[in-house]
């Protein structure tokens, strides 16, 4: 029977209804693309590692000693039960030459298996096969490549460092091209591996040995079993090697003293020979001083040879001459004193002779005079005796004038008493009273010449005494004048006697001279003789001098030399003996696969992938099926009369159940198939390289394991065409009649809401019919909310993780650690090389401020995860320490102050689920295991910390608290100056390590790079879904209302009030949706969060405001869209098809 | 000038290859304040003309002159314009939001229209009064028909138009309903066009107009209609 009719029907069915039909197709093609997308890619990347393992002969156990493995070890592990494959190998950190790249070398051997990228393995011994990351750095085939020939402990490691690059290889320990391990030369960090042929080793021990085992041959290495069965034989090695570090321990101390006791003899005789040198240098010096000082002091003019000899000490040899210096200066002075004797007699005669000259001379004066002077009275006394009697003629003279005159005068009054008379007379008489006049006049006249007549006379008489005395006085003068001459004639005979008795004393002092001058003559002599001596002694102490200075300057030429090798082998010594003091007990790390660190990773990375997968895909294909079962169950309702008239007609219920049921398997066929295809060929490998990009591997090696395809296919078919056959089914369930009646719309109803009167009588006309709209249809109400609850939940958990994981760096650098350098110098160090780095901190520019501090590394041990490295700081000064390295509780940000009991960052503390007040047990640096008490949790976000006060760490680790770090800010923060700056320091010895914070944040910087890529296909596929179920379910809503929307168009609603109407309620659900979104969302974030990070990176579970904002507005911005979409097909709707009578 | 006139008014649909001529060159003019029906056998192009009327629709050629506008010319946003203040539209399956009660699916057409009539009053002046916070399900057909009509109404119109309002109903509702278009239109004067296969009820109307085959076939005015209690059917 050919239901021809029946069948064009179907496919017509696919035509009419494509966009129907494509968007079921469509979400259950996203479903699955994201189930299968996500579930392939964590078994994926463990197919790919193990396969790489394998196929590389990755060994399953590795045992290493940082002191190699003893020939004790060997034979130990010799006997190991149940080894495939035992490959002993030598590794040696290499420098090249004139570059600082460190090339960690392995001597080639059974295992592990090279992939060969280019060229071959090295089979001489100038050959070597190199990393091939490193062939991206212009290393080729052929180049030469040099090694410096460090000595390590104390020996050459290979014969020979030069080396032709004959190949470029992976190894499958190193799956991360990027970390290849840290190395105690050179910066510390290993660039790149080589392999190089065992022959070129001449290490005393070797490094490590590898392992396989025969009972896990082919097995998976991620199954159980294989897990189970390398548990019981690492524990067998660990068994068998327990008691060796302490052994070798003991071994390595004795060897260690010995050496060092050698070391030490070797530079005791140095030191002794040099110093014998020396000191005979200096004892020539001293006495070369010696006749130094007496010949200075002998020729200086102002020291005695008696000083010299007084200081008898400085005078060996040179007595003599001081002897000789001294009598020749008594002699000097004998003569001396004598010439100066006979001087002064000399002089005394002298003065004598003058003394007696000069009387002589005064004699004769003094006679001279006496003659002169009576010659002059002699002259004088005749001219005395005229002057007298002219002076006696002068007053006869004058007696006779005076005698004149009176008888002149007497005339004169008698003439006068004549005319007087007459007068009398005639008293009128001119002439006689003129004449009168004339005689008186002459009378007067004659007085005044008597007066000075008298007066002349008068004068003369004087003259007249005075004469006679001046004659009285030269005879007296005379008469004394003569007897002082007759003195003087005597007194000159007597100085004339003495004079002769002065020529006899000069005569007698005119011998003495010459006895003396030759005398002189003879000490000159003497004198010529000791200044020769003299010249001698300088002679030679010239050539003394000469040798002295050829000596010292061959012992200078020698010294550096000498010096330098007692300083080399003391440096040797120190080195040899800080190396005995810090021996550590010999760690024997046995590791299997596990505990590889790239392996571990990537493992670990796949199962957070694989929980990644579970969570998002499963809710992603939860949505997208309930939407697409919703869509299904609505085609089946809206073509009920359509299946009442075929079964009108005659036709069996299978042939109805037919067409829905090819609808539904072939939407989700199609989608599921494209969804399978599309996640394994798209999403895997972008997931997988998201995953891989610090590994080895480009592309994923996928597990072919159908079964998540199955189970997409399956449970899209389920939700599609199993769905509409059950719907159908009911469908059919009712009676012809029934279905060829249009299904009553659903009648309207009170809603809950109305009951609150006051509330309700408040809602505008059209939000009240939106509410019991909303309402109305419950069932796409919740799936409505709970398909836009998903989508934001999906897409707020994609920008929570970018939150999270990008905070990290602004948290971790920017608010918590705010140091740039952590500087670890070797703090058993000599005490000045220690002063000096503290001096050249303090004055270096570069450094804002200096924190020291105590910073050790120690391990914890954690169940069933790699054990953590956790770095124990102990600042001197925790408050200033607290400026650079924030300790505060994350949620509340109180700071944390150092006290009594540890302070421990959170991740280990989450790690090991503990809390303030619990204990911690962990392995410090000399691997005996310490209990602290935990004080504090500090938010921290990459790597552990313990922080303790200096009385704390002195109490746990028992010993007395020194810094041997400073934890240094830089003023220049940026990348190259810190870097820069570590490099130089790291040049100095005492330097032992550097640790930059810019460096520590490459681990979150690859973190973030890798979940980035993950959130945008999160974000992508979330947003296509939710734009898929919006308008999926708001078309489902317009179908199922087309008649009431008409209705409401023929009222004469305009367009936007259509929309409005119908897509208020969309609106509301995406609000509400978008609320219980965000608690998903929170929930799933923090799940993700907690489980997803690596177990030494925290990522902080809050999300930021953006985020979101960001998840609302990309919800409401997808059901914008899809509005918009809606608008356009109500606007398209024809009112008068839609309202014609039911057909 | 009369009310409402068609002029030459062609519609064709196109159905696959076929073009199906609903309306064959329509003519016919409408007072204002009459009672029309519009008769014809299925399928002659009644609903058409009643839909390009009512502005849900539009003719491919012709004039639509309603009140002296041509409604033909009309954008989709003037049509909606007219339908929302001028038309009021009564429906064989009532229509109504199932979803609100009477009173409110006459609030929802009364709250678009700027002087629209008190919902509740409406409803009380069909006779539901009772009847006013029941929703559509707990109704009898009249009683739908009724609020159908009650919520065309509050819009205010300038016309009622009425696509077989009886069509779903038994004798006696439908005589009830077609008894309450009457008295709206003499009490109110609003123009009421009836669709209708039914010949009985011509007599009540001002205006008859015979549609068959997409063409107007007779146009009757009887100057005295009878009132519908006095006919059977």
């Amino acid at each position: 029977m050919h239901k021809k009719a029946l069948n064009k029907d179907i496919l017509k069915e696919f035509t009419k209804s494509i966009t129907r039909f494509l968007s079921i197709m469509l979400m259950i093609a996203l479903g699955s693309f994201v189930f299968v997308g996500l579930f392939v890619t964590g078994p994926t990347m463990r197919n790919t590692l193990l396969t790489y393992a394998d196929k590389n002969n990755l060994e399953d156990l590795i045992v290493t000693s940082p002191l190699g493995l003893a020939m004790e070890d060997e034979q130990i592990l010799n006997s190991v039960p149940g080894v495939e494959i035992l490959d002993y190998s030598y590794r040696t950190d290499l420098m090249q030459r004139g570059s600082d790249t460190i090339v960690r070398a392995e001597s080639l051997g059974k295992l592990p298996g090279y992939e060969i990228l280019e060229g071959r393995l090295p089979a001489g011994a100038d050959e070597l096969a190199l990393d091939g990351k490193m062939r991206g750095k212009g290393y080729k085939i052929g180049d030469h490549i040099s090694f410096n020939p460090d000595k390590v402990q104390g020996s050459y490691a290979l014969k020979n460092y030069d080396f032709v690059i004959v190949g470029f290889v992976n190894s499958p320990e190193y799956l991360m091209p990027t970390d290849k391990g840290s190395s105690s030369i050179g910066d510390g960090v290993v660039n790149c591996f080589g392999v190089i042929a065992k022959e070129n080793f001449i290490m005393k021990n070797v490094s490590l040995a590898r392992l396989t085992f025969s009972d896990v041959q082919g097995l998976n290495s991620y199954s159980t079993e294989y897990k189970d069965k390398m548990k019981a034989h690492s524990n067998a090695v660990e068994q068998a090697l327990a008691n060796r570090p302490e052994i070798r321990l003991e071994q390595y101390r004795k060897e260690g003293t010995a050496d060092i006791s050698t070391a030490q003899g070797k530079i005791n005789d140095a030191e002794q020979q040099l110093s014998d040198a020396k000191k005979e240098l200096d004892d020539a010096r001293v006495e070369l001083d010696k006749g130094w000082a007496v010949y200075w002091n002998l020729q200086a003019q102002n020291t005695s040879g008696q000083e010299v000899l007084a200081s008898k000490a400085r005078l060996g040899d040179y007595a003599k001459l001081a002897e000789a210096k001294v009598q020749l200066a008594d002699g000097q002075k004998q003569l001396a004193d004598a010439q100066k004797k006979i001087d002064a007699s000399r002089t005394e005669l002298d003065a004598k002779t003058t003394e007696l000259q000069d009387g002589l001379d005064k004699i004769q004066q003094g006679m001279s005079q006496i003659n002169a002077g009576l010659a002059e009275i002699e002259a004088s006394l005749p001219q005395l005796t005229t002057g007298l009697s002219q002076v006696e003629t002068g007053l006869q003279q004058t007696d006779a004038g005076l005698a004149s005159l009176a008888d002149s005068i007497t005339l004169i009054d008698s003439q006068l008493a004549d005319v007087n008379k007459s007068l009398a007379a005639n008293a009128q008489n001119t002439q006689l009273l003129q004449t009168k006049a004339e005689l008186e006049q002459k009378r007067a006249d004659l007085v005044a010449q008597k007066t000075a007549l008298e007066a002349k006379k008068a004068s003369l008489q004087v003259q007249r005494t005075d004469l006679q005395n001046k004659q009285a006085e030269a005879v007296s003068k005379k008469k004394e004048l003569q007897a002082q001459y007759t003195a003087l004639v005597a007194q000159r005979q007597t100085t004339l006697d003495s004079s002769s008795l002065l020529t006899d004393a000069r005569d007698k002092l005119n011998n003495s001279q010459q006895t003396l001058d030759k005398q002189r003559t003879d000490f000159n002599a003497k004198k010529a003789d000791y200044e020769a001596a003299l010249q001698s002694m300088h002679q030679k102490l010239l050539n003394g001098e000469a040798d002295y200075e050829q000596g010292r300057s061959a012992y200078l030429d020698k010294l550096p030399a000498a010096q330098q090798e007692i300083e080399q082998g003391k440096t040797d010594l120190n080195k040899a003996k800080n190396d005995l003091a810090r021996l550590k007990v010999p760690d024997y790390t046995i590791n299997d696969r596990y505990k590889d660190k790239g392996f571990y990773q990537y493992i670990q990375n796949s199962e957070s992938m694989d929980l990644l997968s579970l969570f998002f895909s499963v809710f992603f294909f939860l949505i997208a099926l309930l939407v697409s079962l919703t869509t299904m169950m609505r085609m089946v309702d809206e073509q009920r009369l359509q299946i009442g008239t075929l079964k009108a007609l005659g036709y069996s219920n299978r042939d109805v159940i037919k067409k829905y049921l090819a609808y539904g398997s072939l939407a989700s066929l199609i989608g599921s198939l494209i969804g399978i295809v599309a996640g394994q060929k798209i999403l895997m490998p972008v997931i997988f390289n998201a995953y891989s990009s610090n590994f080895l591997f480009k592309q994923g090696i996928p597990l072919l394991s159908p079964i998540f395809s199955v189970i997409a296919v399956l449970i899209s078919l389920l939700c599609t065409g199993f769905v509409a056959f059950l719907t159908t089914r009911e469908s059919l369930k009712d009676n012809v009649a029934e279905l060829l009646r249009p299904k009553a719309p659903k009648s309207g109803n009170r809603i809950l809401l109305e009951r609150f009167t006051p509330l309700w009588r408040r809602l505008s006309f059209n939000y009240k019919v939106t509410a019991r709209n909303i309402f109305r249809y419950k069932k796409r109400m919740l799936m409505t909310i709970l398909g836009v609850a998903g989508c934001t939940a999906l897409i707020f958990m994609g920008f929570g993780i970018r939150d999270s994981v990008g905070s990290l760096f602004v948290k971790q650098y920017g608010e918590i650690l705010r140091y740039d350098s952590i500087m670890i110098f070797d703090e058993n160090a000599a005490k000045e090389d220690l002063q000096a780095l503290s001096d050249g901190l303090g004055s270096d520019s570069r450094i804002a401020k200096v924190y020291p501090a105590r910073f050790e590394q120690g391990v914890v041990q954690i169940p069933g995860k790699l054990n953590q490295t956790v770095a124990v700081v102990v600042p001197e000064d925790a408050a200033a320490f607290q400026t650079i390295n924030q300790l505060r509780e994350r949620k509340s940000q109180k700071p944390i102050t150092l006290r009594d009991g540890a302070v421990i960052s959170e991740k280990i503390a989450m790690l090991l689920g503990l809390g303030v007040g619990d204990t911690l047990e962990f392995k410090d640096n000399d691997g005996t295991f310490k209990t602290i008490e935990i004080a504090g949790i500090t938010e921290n976000y990459a790597g552990h910390y313990f922080y303790m006060s200096p009385s704390y760490y002195e109490k746990i680790f028992g010993k007395t608290y020194h810094t041997n770090s400073d934890y240094i800010s830089l003023q220049d923060h940026s990348a190259e100056s810190v870097s820069s700056f570590s490099k130089s320091m790291l040049e100095k010895d005492v330097v032992l390590r550097m640790v930059n914070t810019n460096v520590a944040s490459d681990l979150i910087g690859d973190l973030t790079k890798s979940l980035n890529i993950v959130v945008l296909v999160i974000v992508l596929a979330s947003s296509l879904l939710a734009i898929v179920v919006l308008y999926n379910l708001t078309n489902i809503n317009v179908s199922e209302r087309i008649r009431e929307l008409s209705t409401i168009k023929v009222l004469g609603f305009y367009p936007r009030e259509v929309t409005a109407y119908v897509y208020r309620e969309t609106m509301i659900l995406t609000t509400i949706g978008i609320f219980i979104g965000y608690i998903f969302g929170l929930l799933l974030h923090s799940f993700i969060v907690t489980t997803m990070a690596p177990p030494n990176v925290l990522l902080d579970p809050a999300v930021k405001p953006a985020s979101y904002i960001l998840a609302a507005a990309f919800t409401f911005a997808f059901s914008f869209v899809v509005m918009l979409i809606t608008h356009r097909r109500l606007n398209r709707i024809d009112m008068v098809e839609a309202l014609k009578a039911v057909e | 000038m009369p009310f409402i006139q068609m002029v030459e008014c062609y519609k064709r649909y196109k159905m696959g290859n076929t073009i199906i001529v609903a309306n064959n060159g329509i003519n016919f003019e409408i007072e204002k304040g009459e009672f029309v029906v519009i008769v014809g056998p299925s399928g002659a192009g009644k609903s058409t003309v009643l839909n390009i009327l009512g502005g849900m629709d539009t003719c491919n050629e012709g004039q639509v002159l309603i009140d002296g506008k041509d409604i033909a010319k009309y954008t989709d946003r003037e049509l909606t314009t007219y339908r929302r203040l001028d038309i009021g539209f009564v429906f064989q399956f009532y229509n109504l939001v199932p979803n609100l009660t009477a009173l409110e699916n006459v609030e929802l057409s009364a709250q678009i229209v700027p002087n629209a009539k008190n919902a509740q009053s409406v409803l009380e002046s069909v006779g539901l009064g009772d009847r006013l916070d029941n929703f559509p399900a707990q109704l009898s057909g009249g009683e739908q028909q009724r609020v159908a009509i009650a919520r065309a109404l509050a819009k205010n119109p300038k016309m009622l138009l009425a696509d077989e309002p009886t069509g779903a109903l038994d004798y006696k509702t439908g005589k009830a309903i077609l008894k309450l278009l009457q008295n709206t239109c003499q009490d109110t004067g609003t123009t009421v066009i009836v669709i209708t296969h039914n010949q009985a009820i011509t007599p009540i109307a001002n205006r008859v107009i015979e549609i068959n085959d997409a063409r107007v076939r007779k146009m009757q005015i009887n100057e005295h209609p009878v009132s519908i209690d006095v006919i059977e059917w």
